[in-house]
């Protein structure tokens, strides 16, 4: 049914993952499908249910599938939304590899790039996704999490619309990491970070169709919360002894 | 007080007991190169079973933190954590079919102008001998295109290390990497389909002045090129080719 080959047993939980890895990849096996059961794999592959259990755990913790539990419970593809990027550059701020200052610059030489080619392919559907995002901004908020996501709402569907998937992968990578170091300020600080209204220009240009204006208003965006982002960040660091 | 304890789901054992690994390998406390406890010492650890323990060591090495050595002094070892990490983000991608080398070239043209910027500005005596140098190479024989290719990106990575920025640096090394492996898949086909000998019913014919023949021959050499090319362009094969 998918093509799998018998298995080498000293290496045979890496083989079965390769192989289901492979299956994802080339779209044998789709987004939201389920994996066939560890009973089922076992038999397959001729190897035994740890074995598969093993492998499948490799899947999982390299983001490509999630394991449901219950009656319709199962192991089903993720969608591969570069996750590994994600985990890749988390890693490498937690190791003390990358500095705050190196992810905010990054972030604001490429924001408005993105706002650039976003607005190249604005339309009535995103104009108006963009417009709610903004009148969401300015709904009370629930929780620290909750403030995070209606300020990043605006950035992400940008990403979205500039029709580039290793923009959009970048960008959502260090949206995630923003909020990773971010989320352990004290709130007050939080909240002082980024100033109601900020985005505005931003969607005013992309929605009129202003290319340069939303490169602009981005860049502005990105020099205001940014250099905020990286001081802040850099002094808890400092005081958290991040070393 | 008793509800206050979370039942522990078994699902969840395997994540923890990698979040945790993780967590340790990240912040130093096992370093690169050391091996992990044997699976039995950490079974005992965190009181759970072994296979639980494998299921995580099989998830850290599918993330790329520790890679799996056999025989009598094997085990889990640490990897090194840089800045390769960001590469199997972007090579996911590409394989989930999710990237084009047009959205590759396009990130390219935005942010290596960037690279050379920054780089400028940290330029010393061992980058200049080391640009010197990786120049003096590209206008040497090359005996295989992956020689050549080698040869032609040196300059790009010794850039990428100067501008000063460790996630512009990774981000962009591991796009020119991705962008290398295509290129070589692609001149290997295109090689394989222009073989040596091709002109020489052609040349002959000409030479003969046998102008019916000429133009035969040199109508079949240019059908079967122009077939290589539509068949390199419609297959997505070319793509896993130099896997």
């Amino acid at each position: 049914m998918y093509d799998f080959k018998p298995i080498d047993k000293s290496y045979a939980a890496e083989d079965v993952f390769n192989q289901l890895k492979q299956a994802i990849l080339s779209g044998d096996l789709k987004k939201e499908d389920k994996l066939p059961s560890e009973r089922e794999l076992s038999k397959l592959f001729n190897v035994s249910r740890n074995v598969v259990r093993e492998a499948i755990r490799g899947l999982q913790a390299s983001v490509f599938i999630d394991i449901k539990c219950g009656p319709f419970g199962g192991a089903f593809v993720r969608e591969n939304s570069g996750n590994l990027l994600e985990s890749g550059i988390s890693a490498l701020y937690i190791s003390n590899k990358l500095t705050i200052s190196e992810v905010g610059k990054v972030r604001q030489f490429i924001e408005p790039q993105i706002a650039r080619l976003a607005t190249l392919n604005v339309n009535d559907d995103y104009r108006r996704r963009l417009e709610i995002a903004l009148e969401q901004e300015n709904q009370p908020v629930a929780s620290i999490d909750d403030y995070m996501q209606k300020l990043t709402a605006v950035h992400l569907i940008l990403a979205q619309m500039c029709d580039n998937e290793i923009f959009k992968t970048m960008l959502s990578a260090l949206i995630s990491l923003t909020h990773q170091i971010i989320k352990d300020l004290p709130p007050a600080q939080v909240y002082s970070l980024h100033r109601a209204g900020e985005h505005d220009h931003i969607v005013a240009s992309v929605v009129l169709g202003d290319p340069e204006g939303a490169e602009k208003s981005m860049k502005r965006h990105g020099n205001c919360f940014g250099e905020a982002f990286i001081k802040t960040g850099n002094a808890s660091s400092d005081q958290s002894g991040r070393n | 007080m008793m509800d206050s304890f979370q039942p522990i789901k078994q699902s969840n054992a395997t994540e923890e007991v990698l979040e945790q690994l993780k967590e340790s390998i990240l912040r130093g406390k096992i370093k690169e190169g050391e091996k992990l406890p044997s699976e039995r010492e950490l079974s005992n650890v965190f009181n759970v079973s072994r296979g639980v323990v494998r299921e995580a060591i099989q998830g850290l090495k599918a993330t790329g933190f520790v890679e799996i050595k056999q025989g009598p002094l094997g085990g889990a070892f640490v990897k090194p954590i840089n800045l390769g990490l960001l590469e199997s983000g972007f090579t996911d991608l590409f394989f989930a079919n999710k990237l084009t080398l047009a959205e590759i070239l396009d990130v390219r043209l935005h942010i290596e102008p960037e690279i050379a910027r920054l780089a400028a500005l940290n330029v010393n005596d061992e980058y200049r001998n080391q640009l010197e140098i990786a120049l003096a190479n590209e206008n040497q024989a090359y005996d295989s295109p992956d020689d050549l290719l080698n040869k032609l990106t040196a300059v790009h990575f010794i850039l990428a290390k100067m501008c000063g920025n460790r996630l512009f640096e990774g981000m962009i090394s591991a796009i020119i990497s991705l962008n290398h492996r295509i290129i070589k898949t692609l001149l290997e086909e295109l090689l394989k389909g222009h073989g040596t000998g091709e002109h020489d019913e052609i040349v002959q014919a000409v030479i003969a002045g046998d102008s019916e023949a000429a133009q035969k021959a040199m109508a079949r050499h240019a059908s079967d090129y122009r077939s290589v090319f539509l068949k390199l362009e419609k297959s997505e094969d070319w793509l896993w080719i130099s896997k």
